[in-house]
């Protein structure tokens, strides 16, 4: 057993106890990680991307952060102008005086997961919809998460301002700290909810695991965010693990800006006729930042769609992946599945490994993906080299449209503007490109 | 559509022409692989230290390797010792000089298949060196090659006549440890073809090439090896049919192509062998390595292929674009129907500037077949400019069977261009009635729509393989939609 395995052997002898929820789902879920170890690169799935480097770190579940650390953490990063219900959380472990409850939604529940684990319903909500077996890093999730959101909306209950999750993860010299946030969401008939789950962070090295699961009774819609800046120094493994019912729709938009080494995994299942999801997602990798996005939706019922499109921008000496695959089950006829995935390389030393896949068991079927992998247009550079613009102006202008387009779709103003705001950030030259927008 | 589906299940059901097996006493080893048996067979054709001591190698490496497993292919695992590795139409020494010496049973079976040897050979001027087994039987149209210079034969013949040609360049596009199957086939192949373009030389005619699996339990695993020196061209043709049987029958062959400075190679393929039946029982498995090597500058590998045969087809004819401004081309139809398994794409290796590939990929899946596409475009730091364009299209026929594609795409030179898109989809219903109220009839209709659909790939192959290739596909699909 490698170093990292062992100390978390360690800390469930020493936290277990104080760990919310069935001690029982947990230990489970900790034996049968343990067994298997890190994913490596020798299974498909993770070709790519490797997590060798975390085999010999010593993680430690982190303790309480003061609250004026937290406090001070949570102005630098947080998106200020968000209005509505938010909850935050630092190194896994909810801030109250951060959160904003009040004025709330009858009918919509936005709780701390560890004040509601232990009653019933609660802990029967965990681990139902996130497949355990493709997923292991949910396992570990499952085993010794500290902490997370909880949302539910009633029958009908419709919410317009986004519910705002604040994940941020402070690394600390000392020891290498395992965060992992855990948000469930539950809408019921017809209901409607928004969620932003921002994570980020600053500090030495630390490593997130997220989870997520959606699951989305018939007719509801749930528009999900998650956003992800973390610092150079962080590795983030996350899976979204969504089921919609007859109806239901989802739209999801993942966006990252930051991280060592992202994993993000995907897992959408649509059960019954006229579930529609919709992924979008941009990533803009620097440095030396390995950021992997598997997709994955499983289209089970007929007359279900999907739509996805991620876009890609990548500089200095990092490398990105892309992995989107569709699945049409047997007898799910009548599908509509499309896909895009688009890259711009900016420097000669940075990798894009993109892999659409289509598997299909259904003949009635439209099912397309394209990929593409390129420069900026030519003739579009020309235009504005002939208005006037300098060669790295108008390069930048061009790479940041690239990127704006999937940011557009964000709906949400303050959120879209802070991300351009970042995105121009990268940029070389970002000052006068901010002259333009 | 009532009468669209049974005649479509009329059609679907027809059972295979070509499925006739041709008494001819062979020269058979028995079952089982061992080193024995890779010398007996390197004694056997005479071949020179060198060479048995390259197959011994390969042989000790295959022993080392796993039998791979990531295809989405499923078959009971293959027993390796139940083989026959060798097997030879009776009288090698004295092979006949031409078609009047020819066994005339052999020339029945081409009889049979509806493509008379000496025809093809007088009308359309194509050279035949037929494959029976493993041992070639006939080469024509050797003089006039000669007189250009070109040499095209049996593998064992340019050992024997040709040995530091096949020692410089065999194994240096597919190393013998390869893969799995490569390493086998070096091991054990048996024969195959040889061709050599010299500098300058454009080939006089399209080079041809028949194989044929014949004698039970024998695999067969040939070797093809062309080289097409600075400046020269050639185009190949390879087409396989295969007589009826139970038992599955193993195929691994090799084939290196080496194009050099300006050279350009052609090689197309149509691949009907034995699908299995209804039920999936026989049929071949046809595991196999083609890659090209575009060595020098300004070469160019172009694969066309129509698969519409085999129980399994596993196949990746890949290009190695090391030259600069090499080009690379990957043209294929494939076609699965019944229980028929088919994973099949292209690698597309850019390592020179401004390296150029396409693919154009076409499925077709009927009955409880799977067809896969897999490709990989991988853009090393050195392909200033490469650019790929692919295009995989899946045409689903049937509720019951599976299209999948697993386009691997690999970039790291910012100045490269990659496009990639797929679809899938059925016959469209409006298509079909468009076809149907402009008076044509069901089956025709149909047949035009997926002519249609391949009508990219079929232009690329050679006028006469063309229509061949028509026909092959409408015995395995002809107006299999509804």
């Amino acid at each position: 057993m490698n170093a990292m395995l062992e100390s978390l052997r360690e800390h469930w002898r020493d936290q277990a106890a104080a760990l919310p929820g069935d001690t029982a789902r947990r230990e489970r879920a900790l034996e049968a990680f343990l067994a298997e170890g890190l994913p490596t690169t020798a299974e498909e799935d993770w070709k790519y991307t490797s997590l060798a480097h975390l085999e010999q770190a010593r993680l430690t579940l982190p303790g309480p952060v003061t609250l004026a650390r937290a406090m001070a953490a949570v102005e630098r990063h947080g998106v200020p102008d968000l209005e509505g219900p938010r909850l935050v959380f630092v190194n896994g472990q909810l801030i109250p005086p951060a959160c904003r409850l009040e004025g709330r939604v009858p009918g919509l529940t936005i709780e701390s997961l560890a004040q509601v684990l232990g009653e019933h319903d609660a802990d029967e909500a965990l681990d139902r919809v996130v497949d355990l077996d493709r997923y292991r890093l949910a396992r570990l999730n499952t085993a010794l998460f500290q902490d997370g959101a909880r949302v539910r909306a009633t029958k009908g209950v419709i919410t317009d301002a986004p519910i705002y999750l604040l994940f941020l993860t402070l690394g600390d010299a000392e020891a290498m700290q395992l965060v992992q946030p855990r948000v469930l969401i539950e809408t019921a008939e017809g209901a409607s909810v928004t969620v932003i789950e921002h994570h980020c962070g600053e500090g030495e090295a630390a490593v997130i695991n997220a989870v997520t699961e959606i699951v989305a009774q018939p007719g509801s819609r749930v528009t999900h965010y998650r956003i992800q800046e973390h610092a150079d120094t962080h590795a983030q493994v996350a899976s979204l693990n969504a089921r919609l019912d007859r109806d239901a729709a989802l739209v999801c938009h993942n966006i990252d800006l930051g991280g060592a080494v992202v994993r993000n995994d995907v897992h959408v299942r649509l059960i019954a006729p006229g579930a529609d999801v919709e992924l979008n997602g941009l990533y803009f990798t620097r440095g030396t930042s390995h950021v992997d996005n598997h997709t994955r939706v499983d289209h089970l019922a007929p007359h279900t769609s999907s739509r996805e499109d991620y876009r890609g921008v990548l500089a200095g000496r990092s490398r990105a992946v892309f992995n989107g695959k569709v699945l049409v089950a047997e007898d799910a006829q009548k599908i509509e599945a499309h896909q895009s995935n688009n890259n711009l390389l900016l420097s000669h030393e940075c990798e894009i490994d993109t892999k659409p896949e289509l598997e299909i068991y259904a003949d009635d079927v439209k099912c397309s993906h394209g990929a593409t992998v390129g420069q900026l247009d030519a003739t579009a550079l020309f235009y504005l080299r002939s208005r006037g613009l300098d060669e790295d102006t108008a390069r930048g202008l061009l790479t940041f449209a690239f990127a704006e387009e999937v940011i557009a779709r964000l709906g949400i103003a303050p959120l879209a503007e802070r991300l351009s705001s970042t995105v121009i950030g990268h940029l070389p030259d970002s000052d006068r490109l901010r002259a333009f927008t | 559509m009532a009468t669209n589906e049974h005649e479509l299940e009329h059609l679907v059901s027809r059972k295979y022409k070509h499925g006739f097996y041709t008494e001819i006493d062979s020269d058979t080893v028995p079952p089982g692989l061992n080193e024995d048996v890779i010398r007996f067979i390197s004694a056997k054709k005479e071949e020179p230290e060198w060479l048995t001591e390259w197959r011994l190698k390969a042989y000790r490496h295959w022993l080392t390797m796993p039998v791979p497993q990531w295809a989405h292919v499923h078959y009971p695992p293959i027993d390796f010792q139940a083989i026959s590795y060798y097997s030879a139409p009776k009288r090698p020494e004295d092979a006949p000089q031409s078609l009047d010496e020819v066994d005339p049973k052999l020339l029945e079976t081409y009889d049979k298949l509806g493509i008379p040897l000496h025809e093809r050979a007088r009308l359309a001027g194509v050279a035949v060196d037929a494959v029976f087994d493993s041992v070639s039987v006939t080469t024509t149209f050797k003089e006039k090659l000669a007189e250009a210079g070109v040499i095209f034969g049996s593998f064992s013949e340019a050992v024997r006549e040709h040995p530091e040609l096949v020692r410089r360049y065999l194994g240096s596009v597919v190393p013998a440890r390869d893969n799995f199957y490569a390493a086998l086939n070096s091991a054990v192949f048996t024969d195959g073809s040889f061709v050599y373009i010299p500098k300058g030389v454009r080939c006089p005619m399209e080079l041809s090439t028949y194989f044929r699996i014949n004698a039970a339990n024998t695999g067969q695993f040939e070797r093809t090896l062309i080289v097409a020196d600075e400046g020269s061209h050639v185009s190949y043709l390879e087409g396989c049919t295969a007589p009826m049987r139970d038992e599955n029958q193993l195929h691994a062959a090799v084939v290196e192509l080496v194009a050099l400075k300006d050279a350009e190679i052609k090689y197309s393929t149509v691949q009907n062998w034995y699908p299995g039946d209804e039920e999936g029982r026989g049929g071949i498995y046809n595991f196999v390595t083609k890659r090209g090597d575009c060595r020098g500058a300004n070469s160019k590998i172009s694969w066309t292929q129509v698969e519409t045969g085999s129980a399994i087809t596993w196949k990746y004819p890949s290009c190695i674009l090391r030259g600069e401004n090499s080009v690379g081309e990957f043209y294929s139809v494939a076609v699965a129907n019944n229980l028929q398994q088919a994973d099949t794409g292209t690698k597309m290796i850019h390592i020179g500037r401004n390296t150029r590939s396409t693919i154009i990929s076409k499925g077709i899946s009927a009955g409880r077949a799977q067809n896969a596409y897999r490709g990989l475009v991988r853009v090393l730091p050195t392909a200033e400019g490469a650019r790929n364009f692919t295009q995989c299209d899946s045409l689903l026929i049937g509720d019951r069977c599976g299209a999948h594609t697993f386009p691997y795409i690999e970039a790291r030179n910012p100045s490269a261009q990659i496009e990639h898109e797929a679809t899938t989809s059925k016959i469209g219903e409006d298509q079909l009635f468009y076809c149907l109220q402009r008076g044509l009839s069901e089956e025709d209709a149909v047949n035009m729509i997926v002519n249609g659909f391949c009508k990219e790939v079929f232009r690329e192959l050679p006028m006469e393989f063309a229509v061949e290739a028509q026909a092959l596909l409408n015995v395995s699909l002809e107006g299999a939609v509804g």
